[in-house]
Order: C-alpha cells, then sequence, then structure tokens
C-alpha cells in the first residue's frame, strides 16, 4: 500500500486511455474469479436472445401425433403432451425468465436503494415511517402477494414480477439503511460538511456510490431468488400463462410424466433454473470480492 | 500504587538479578501467502530472554515485532509459515512441538498481554470467571473455590481497587486501564515465568499508562519474572527496558543495552527514530528531524541493507546485506556505524534550527488589530439535554465542552492536551459547526458562526477546515484524488475551467510534497502517511484562514509523523494558517503550538504560552500529565521522581463537584485535603506576570514548592548548557 507499489492496474489508469482501463478492469476480474462467470453469463444472455431465431421452430405449435417423444435429432429435448418441441420452449421459456427476473429484482434493487438510503441518511420522523412500512411488506411471502396480486389483476408476468419486486423492496432497503447509518458517522462525510457540501450532495455522491457495491452483490443474488420465486409462481399457475413458454410453469406441465418415464419435459427447464440461480449466485460472490475498495490488501 | 503521592524512585535501586534464558530463538523467519509470492513479515531474528530482566522490542509498523513474538507462540493464522534455526522456551524445544504442547506452553510459561484490553475480554461473560477459566485450562485439579480465591488474589495483585466486588463486574463496567489491568491478571493466572506484553499501553492515556508500566515492573521484580515489550515508544522503553532490540523491516537492525542504545545509537536507523522523535524534555527549537522516505514493503525483495535507501550515509556497500555482528554488548547490522551521541544528533538539530525557531514571543502587533483567527466563548455542548424519552423527563445531559473560551491569532498554532473522553475532540467538531453547539459563540476571522442555518455556513466553511487522525477513514474509499481536491474546488466555484481545475489539483499535490502522479490513484493505494497529505491538501484547497488538526498525526509512525509536522510548519509559513492542534501527544503539542490550552473534562484548566506551561506548569493536572510522559532518555527516565496519579478519569457524565480534579489531584492530598476544592469550583483566573497564563486552581501559586525536584526542563537545559 506505500507509494513505491507498482500496481498493474494503476499503471494502466497512468496510461489513461479508456481501452486500457477496460482491460485493466477485465484483468482485475480475473483476480476476483469472475471472469468465467461473465462468459457463462453472457453466452447465456446470447441462448436466451438469439436461441429461438436460430433453432426457428415456434414453441407454441400443437402437433398431437409428434407428442411425448423421446430427444432425438430432430427434437434434440423431445416433446412435451402436446407435441411441442421442448427444445423450442426451452430457449423462449430462458427469455421470460430472464426478462421476468432480472426487471424484478432491478425494480426492487431501486426502490429499496432509494428507501434505505433516504431513511438511513435523514432519520427522524421519516425514517420510523418507513420502516415500519418495510416491516409491514416483509411479513408477505412472494407467494401470498403473488396469489393476492394474481386475484386483483388476473394471473399474467405482470403479477407474477411485481409480487417478486415488492417482496424484495424491505431486503434491498434494510441493507442499504443500516450500511448509510454506518457510513454517516465516518469521517470523510465530517470532511464533506466541513468543506461545505450540503446533504443531498454527500447522499448522492459519497454515500450512495459506496453502497452500490454491496447493493450489486445483493441484487445479483436477488436473481436466483427471483427466478425461483416466478417459477414457483409458474408452478401454481399462477405466473406467465399459457401457452407461452417459461420454466416454471413447464416442469407443472412435465411432472405427471415423471413417474411414467418422460423426463424431459420437466427436467430439461429444472437444469435451466439450476445454471442461471448458480450463474447469478456466483456473480453475486465474484462481485463481492471485486468491488470490496479494500479488497486488493487481502491476504 | 498505594497512595497519590508522588512516587519517589531512586536511582541507585538494586537492579534484578538477570538469571537463567527463558526464551531463546534463532534465525525466525515468517512468511505469508502463496510460496510463489511470498510476503516476508520476519526475515531471520535471533534473540533471547532472560529471566528477571525487560526486554524490548521496538519497530515501526510492519516492521515484524508483534509477528515475531506471535509466531514464537504458535499464535499466528494457518497460511503463516514459521521457520526457525533453533528456538527454546524454558529448555522446550519449539521446533518439535506440537499444536496441543504449545498450546500448553502459552500461559503456563508465557503470557501474553496484548495492545487492546477491551476486545481481548470477552465481553459477555463476568472478569473473574475469565480468570478462574484461566486458572482452570493450567491447573487441572484446581477447585471451583481455590480457583476463584487465586482469580480475587490476582486481581488484588495487579491493583484492582474493591477486588472483591469487581470480580463479578463484567469488562464493561471496567475502564480502560483496569482492564488492562485485568487482563495482566488473566496472563498471570498460570504463573508464568514469561511475560509478553503487545503494545500494553498505546490504547491508554499518559496517566494510566504510567500506572501500568509501573505495575508491570513491579510483577516483573516480585516474580522475577522475564518480560518481553513489544512497542513503537522509546519513550516506554526508556523508562522499562534493560535491553532493547531494533528491528526494521524484519530484520534485527540494532540490539543492546538500553541506555546504550538510546544515548549512542550506532545503527542509522536507531538515530533517525531518535531524532524524528519531539522531544518532551527539549525545548521547541529541539525540531525532530523526519528520516525521508516510508519502509520497505514485506512483499518487497530487499537485496541489501534495508535501510539503505533512506540512510542518509548510505554507500556503495549497503547493496550488500550487512550482518548482525557483536561488538561488545551491541549488536550491530550495519557497514558505517553512526558516531556520536543521540544528544549530538538532536542538538546538531537545534543548532541548524535555531535561527527559525527562536519562539516568536508575541504575536507581531499588527495581529492585535486583525481580529482572531478563532475566537470562542463561553462555549457550552450538552449531549442528551433537554427532555427526552416517551415520558418526556428532563435530564441533565453529558456536558462535554463546558463553558470554554479560546482565541488563536491569525497564523498561529494552539495546541490543546487532554486525555481520552475530555470532550477536546467534541470541542473541535462545535468549532466546525459539525455539532452544533448548545450555549455559546464561535467567530472565525471576525464571523459569527453559531446561530447560522446550513445554507448560510456553507459559504464561510472556506474559511475553516479540519484534518482528521484516521486518514483512511476520511477519504471517500471509490474517489481517485484527482476528484478528492477537485470537489472542495467545484463546491465553492474557485475555479471556472477544466484546465485550471487540474493545474490546481497539481499545485494543491505538490504543496503537501506529492506529485502529479498521486492524482490517479485511490485512497487505498497509498500509506498512511500520503493519505494524510492528500487529507492536508484537501483542506487547503478552499483555502482557509484556520485548520482543525484532530490528532492529525496520531495515526502514523514516529519518523512518518515528523514528516508530516514538517509539512504543517511550512505551510503555516508561507500560507500564514491559524492552526487548533488536538492531541492527547505533549511531546507533539510541545513542539508545534504557539499557546497551549489543557482541557480536563470539558473544560479548560490551564492556558498559556506553551514555554511557559512545559517549563513551570501551574495546574497540577498538567504537572502530573507532564511528569507521566516517557521520554527516550534513560538517564533521566530512572532519576527523575515522578507524580503518579491514582484511577482513571471520572465520567463526563457525572463530573466531581467543585475542582473536576479533586479526585485525583495529588497537590490536594500534599495541602492536606483542604475543603475548598470540593466545594467550591476555581475559575481560569490570570496569574499576573507579562503572558497571558491562566490556570484553573485555587492552589496554583503553591504548588512550585511541591513540583518534583526534577523538573521536566530544567534537568535537560542544566545539561545543554
Amino acid at each position: 500500500m506505500s507509494g513505491v507499489t507498482i500496481d498493474p492496474r494503476a499503471a494502466a489508469r497512468a496510461r489513461g486511455r479508456r481501452g486500457g482501463r477496460a482491460r485493466a478492469w477485465w484483468r482485475a476480474a480475473g483476480d476476483a474469479g469472475l471472469r468465467k462467470v461473465l462468459i457463462g453469463l453472457a453466452l447465456f444472455v446470447a441462448v436466451a436472445l438469439l436461441g429461438p431465431l436460430l433453432w426457428g421452430r415456434d414453441p407454441d405449435q400443437v402437433q398431437l401425433r409428434a407428442a411425448l417423444l423421446a430427444p432425438d435429432l430432430s427434437h434434440p429435448f423431445g416433446t412435451d403432451e402436446y407435441g411441442r418441441d421442448v427444445l423450442a420452449r426451452f430457449l423462449s421459456g430462458a427469455r421470460v425468465s430472464l426478462l421476468l427476473g432480472v426487471s424484478a429484482v432491478l425494480g426492487a434493487a431501486v426502490v429499496g436503494l432509494v428507501l434505505g438510503a433516504v431513511s438511513g441518511f435523514y432519520g427522524g420522523f421519516l425514517d420510523g415511517l418507513l420502516n415500519r412500512f418495510l416491516d409491514g411488506l416483509l411479513a408477505f411471502p412472494a407467494l401470498v402477494m403473488g396469489m393476492s396480486l394474481a386475484l386483483a389483476m388476473g394471473p399474467g408476468a405482470l403479477p407474477a414480477g411485481l409480487a417478486v419486486a415488492i417482496t424484495g423492496v424491505p431486503w434491498y432497503a434494510r441493507v442499504v439503511r443500516s450500511e448509510v447509518l454506518s457510513l454517516k458517522s465516518r469521517d470523510f462525510v465530517a470532511a464533506q460538511r466541513a468543506l461545505g457540501a450540503s446533504r443531498r450532495h454527500i447522499l448522492t455522491r459519497h454515500i450512495v456510490p459506496s453502497v452500490l457495491g454491496g447493493v450489486s452483490v445483493q441484487a445479483s443474488l436477488g436473481v436466483a431468488y427471483a427466478v425461483l420465486a416466478i417459477a414457483g409462481l409458474g408452478f401454481l399457475g399462477l405466473g406467465v400463462q399459457p401457452p407461452t413458454a417459461e420454466w416454471g410453469s413447464m416442469i407443472t406441465e412435465g411432472r405427471s410424466y415423471l413417474t411414467s418415464g418422460q423426463w424431459w419435459i420437466s427436467i430439461i427447464p429444472g437444469f435451466g433454473i439450476l445454471i442461471l440461480v448458480s450463474l447469478s449466485v456466483a456473480l453475486g460472490e465474484g462481485l463481492r470480492d471485486h468491488l470490496d475498495p479494500y479488497g486488493k490488501a487481502r491476504y | 500504587m498505594t497512595s497519590e503521592q508522588p512516587e519517589r524512585r531512586d536511582g541507585d535501586e538494586a537492579a534484578p538479578a538477570v538469571g537463567r534464558t527463558l526464551l531463546s530463538v534463532d534465525d525466525l523467519r515468517v512468511e505469508f501467502g502463496s510460496p510463489q509470492r511470498p510476503i516476508h513479515a520476519v526475515r531471520g531474528v535471533s534473540f533471547d530472554v532472560r529471566a528477571g530482566e525487560v526486554v524490548a522490542l521496538v519497530g515501526e509498523s510492519g516492521s515484524g515485532k508483534t509477528v515475531s513474538a506471535l509466531a514464537l507462540l504458535g499464535l499466528l493464522p494457518r497460511g503463516a509459515r514459521t521457520t526457525m534455526a533453533s528456538g527454546t522456551l524454558e529448555g522446550i524445544d519449539l521446533t518439535g512441538v506440537g499444536d496441543d504442547e504449545l498450546r500448553h506452553l502459552r500461559g503456563a510459561t508465557a503470557g501474553m498481554i496484548f495492545q487492546d484490553p477491551l476486545s481481548s475480554l470477552n465481553p459477555v461473560k463476568r472478569v473473574g470467571d475469565q480468570i478462574v477459566e484461566a486458572i482452570a485450562l493450567h491447573e487441572k485439579g484446581a477447585g471451583r473455590k481455590a480457583a476463584r480465591a487465586r482469580a480475587l488474589e490476582l486481581l488484588e495483585q495487579v491493583g484492582i481497587p474493591d477486588a472483591g466486588r469487581r470480580i463479578d463486574e463484567y469488562p464493561h463496567q471496567f475502564s480502560g486501564g483496569m482492564r488492562q489491568r485485568a487482563m495482566i491478571a488473566m496472563a498471570l493466572a498460570a504463573a508464568p515465568t514469561l511475560l509478553i506484553a503487545d503494545e500494553p499501553t498505546t490504547a491508554l492515556d499518559v496517566t494510566v499508562q504510567a500506572q501500568i508500566l509501573e505495575l508491570i515492573q513491579r510483577l516483573q521484580r516480585d516474580l522475577e519474572m522475564g518480560v518481553l515489550l513489544i512497542t513503537h515508544d522509546l519513550g516506554v522503553v526508556s523508562r522499562v527496558a534493560d535491553r532493547v532490540i531494533v528491528m526494521y523491516a524484519g530484520r534485527i537492525v540494532e540490539a543492546g543495552a538500553t541506555e546504550e542504545v538510546l544515548r549512542q545509537p550506532r545503527h542509522h536507523y536507531t538515530a533517525g527514530l531518535l531524532r524524528s522523535l519531539p522531544r518532551l524534555d527539549l525545548p521547541r527549537g529541539g525540531a525532530p528531524v523526519p528520516i525521508s522516505g516510508s519502509a520497505p514493503q514485506p512483499e518487497d525483495v530487499v537485496p541489501g541493507c534495508a535501510f539503505a535507501p533512506r540512510c542518509p550515509s548510505a554507500v556503495e556497500r549497503c547493496a550488500e546485506r550487512p550482518p548482525l555482528e557483536p561488538s561488545g554488548e551491541r549488536w550491530l547490522a550495519c557497514w558505517e556505524p553512526a558516531t556520536g551521541t543521540a544528544l549530538d544528533a538532536v542538538a546538531g538539530g537545534e543548532a541548524d534550527a535555531a535561527g527559525a525557531a527562536v519562539v516568536p514571543a508575541a504575536p507581531a502587533p499588527a495581529a492585535a488589530s486583525a481580529p482572531p483567527a478563532l475566537a470562542v466563548e463561553r462555549l457550552q455542548v450538552i449531549y442528551g439535554g433537554g427532555r427526552r424519552g416517551l415520558r418526556r423527563r428532563p435530564s441533565a445531559g453529558v456536558r462535554a465542552v463546558d463553558g470554554v473560551d479560546l482565541s488563536i491569532a491569525p497564523g498561529t498554532t494552539l495546541g490543546l492536551v487532554g486525555e481520552s473522553g475530555c470532550g477536546k475532540t467534541t470541542l473541535g467538531s462545535a468549532i466546525l459547526q459539525l455539532v452544533r453547539p448548545t450555549a455559546g459563540t464561535v467567530a472565525v476571522g471576525g464571523e459569527q458562526l453559531v446561530g447560522r442555518g446550513d445554507k448560510q455556513l456553507r459559504p464561510l466553511r472556506r474559511r475553516f477546515q479540519i484534518v482528521f487522525q484516521d486518514p483512511a477513514a476520511s477519504l471517500t474509499p471509490r474517489h481517485r484524488i484527482e476528484r478528492v481536491l477537485s470537489e472542495p474546488l467545484e463546491l465553492h466555484g474557485l475555479v471556472r475551467s477544466e484546465a485550471e481545475r487540474r493545474a490546481r489539483v497539481i499545485e494543491l499535490l505538490e504543496l503537501v510534497g506529492l506529485g502529479e502522479r498521486f492524482a490517479d490513484r485511490l485512497p487505498h493505494e497509498l500509506s498512511g502517511g500520503q493519505r494524510q497529505r492528500v487529507g492536508i491538501a484537501r483542506a487547503l484547497a478552499v483555502e482557509p484562514e484556520l485548520i482543525v488538526l484532530d490528532e492529525s498525526v496520531s495515526a502514523l509512525d514516529v519518523s512518518v509523523q515528523a514528516q508530516v509536522l514538517a509539512l504543517l510548519e511550512r505551510l503555516q509559513d508561507e500560507l500564514g494558517l491559524a492552526y487548533l492542534f488536538i492531541s492527547h501527544d505533549l511531546a507533539v503539542i510541545r513542539h508545534i503550538a504557539d499557546e497551549v490550552a489543557v482541557m480536563y473534562l470539558g473544560r479548560i484548566v490551564e492556558r498559556g504560552p506553551s514555554e511557559q506551561i512545559y517549563r513551570a506548569p501551574r495546574h497540577p493536572y498538567t504537572a502530573a500529565l507532564l511528569s507521566a510522559v516517557p521520554v527516550p532518555d534513560v538517564e533521566r527516565e530512572r532519576e527523575r521522581e515522578r507524580i503518579v496519579l491514582l484511577g482513571d478519569p471520572p465520567s463526563p457524565a457525572s463530573p466531581p463537584g467543585g475542582c473536576a480534579f479533586h479526585t485525583r489531584c495529588w497537590l490536594r492530598e500534599r495541602l492536606g485535603n483542604p475543603e475548598r476544592c470540593v466545594a467550591e469550583r476555581p475559575e481560569l483566573a490570570h496569574l499576573g506576570g507579562e503572558a497571558d497564563h491562566r490556570a484553573a486552581c485555587h492552589f496554583s501559586d503553591e504548588q512550585a514548592a511541591h513540583l518534583p525536584r526534577t523538573d521536566a526542563v530544567t534537568a535537560r537545559e542544566g545539561r545543554a548548557a
């Protein structure tokens, strides 16, 4: 940590090129074991976006004569009870899971960040009020919230995503609030006040950026939770409605065939969920190591 | 330690007989990290400790002193690789012992005390139970009752008053000093022959430090133990250690009898360390001379003498590593040993600085007409006062600052001294309006601050700034240095263009002795001293007239501390800054301050020109503080008579009535405990004479007659003359 230490990242920065900085970031990401995860995630996103186009089959096309076919060359993942191609449904299901999961988490994280930062930083009556409200939200499990929203709005992708997002908010708000409370009493905040910075300036320029690392770690772990919750709602029939392919509902549809030997209908989307969840957990852990501002002194 | 009388210690006190070797180690090495990129914490260290002697391991942070001790007791984390050519503890070979055996050796033969007594005691267990547990670990047969009786005996032995009651209290009910005593009692539980003390007094106030050092010395004599004392403080070393081992970058550079080494350092690092220490026993002219640069990191490969890059007398041969060789009683690793005495070195500095450092007797007359840089009147901060809780019961609150008057002339330094909890940091925050004062006024450069709203205050904040103690915590971790320094410029609209901003950032970096290359760094990529320089540069960015320095050099190593002090003095000369320098370190204050204010429990008890206060303190508390600070001069340290205050500072939540100091006052006891001290609170009264010297003591005129024989300054001056 001394001035004479030659840090390759610092050296790259000194060159002052943007490309240099990106390359340095990539190298550092490798140190944190993040690189494999990032490659995996990129592959997953590519499959979700491009897969359906490349495979080219309609995931909803019913072919009753071709029902329950075991995997072979024309149907690598087999077909379901209506003769729909499982690979095509798997690929378009990936889109739904990714889109719904990620947007639910983003929504929850952003709202939670704002609520937590405001209540932690300004404190007082507002803090008390927000906390009681969040405590109330915390009492609802995602599934219960999903059922009530499905009742009110009719089942579908929107209420499912909304339910997951709303029930996620308190978790982010809590984490952010406690982090802000501890940052608020640090000397660098006092130094900013002494310099004459406004409270909003301190909150947005100094405190929120310091909290972002923790939030992004939690958010990437949260994607796993969201995907599972949406799949769970789909499994109960409260999520994405047929015939749209979604991994959770695909598992429901296939579960009665598990015992009769047509394992592929359920197991394939199950693997999909497993892969996405593992990737998002690994991303969270990698980010946690990478974003730790003192992480480089880790021995 | 049984009375509050100043203790007389005779210089010719019989030295304890130095006996058999308790601990001996040869070529100890410790590595961390991967074998491909090892981090060398200790690079080959050999020493021994005999019964009845105190050996001090001295070095700055990262020198490997603590790691060496921990390695010997097998206390390092799993990743560490310890090797040694040979090592014995009480005749047991340390090279071949397993974990279990080592565990038994810890405690049974070697007790250990740590720096932070709060975190080394278990907060949820009673103090007595923790000691009983320590006894039971090593005496399997001991019954519960016998162990408890022994624990009580130990607590009495380490000087815990009312031990019978306190044995059942929890650590949080103990004060810092008492906790350290309890830790010592635990370390003594199994009657070890060797006591390893790792910075045992670093976290304590000076008056408490004096008590703990006395205790360690007494125990060492009574129990005929060997003590391995790990410390960075050469003053502590000169007070208690028989032998001293100086470490630098994982190796021993010099070892020998404390008196010899401190009087006549032969290694340039030892000499530099002594020179860079602000001396309480020298007037302001004896400026500390910093060692340039910073120590090598444990991951660096050091082929030659590790100190060579910073050494003023380095020669070509220093590229080759000098072996640690004996010359008489001394061991030394240097090709070109230093000559002369430490005093010469300091005196040399004195001569150099003599021209510049003749203390400006009074601020220039012109300053009298200009408004003072800081004027504080009857300032009061009460925490938690008013009506509190659901039932709105009135509470008195904690009077952290209670009616303080201060003023600082432009371009001068006021040193604010006090022990922890005296309210000095709160006073600093209240001056900066980071904490809103309950009453009183604060004016900076004639502008009244109290009573203004946040928005009105903002433009005024340009005029006064702060530099904090912990340089790591005071910089936003994710902001590059350029951004740290740009922000204040932009907040106050001090720059108009991008080019101007960048130029100003570089100018600021150069002003504090850092270069342009630091602009792109993150705070954690800098060393502590460099970070503190950035903190100073940030404060300077808005061109203030007043800077509050809140323990700003306390967290730095001595050699780096001297660098930062020199920087602060240069900036004051160049920019005409006024400083409020808050510190617990009396030597640093003596060196930097023109005027000094001493604080005790929220009030100023003595205030006046620095030289007068250090030469002739008029408040018994100031006298006790000055007397408690150890100085790195063995002869003086062992001959001088010391005022030892009993007990800890009272809690500011319930300060004693009358004179707040009366519960610990040695002078009051000398005078036969006059009732007046309890009944009436003394005002901060002018003492007469030309200078504005004030003290809040009813008996300040009678103190001189009772002061210890050898006063801090007179002894030294007599000799220097």
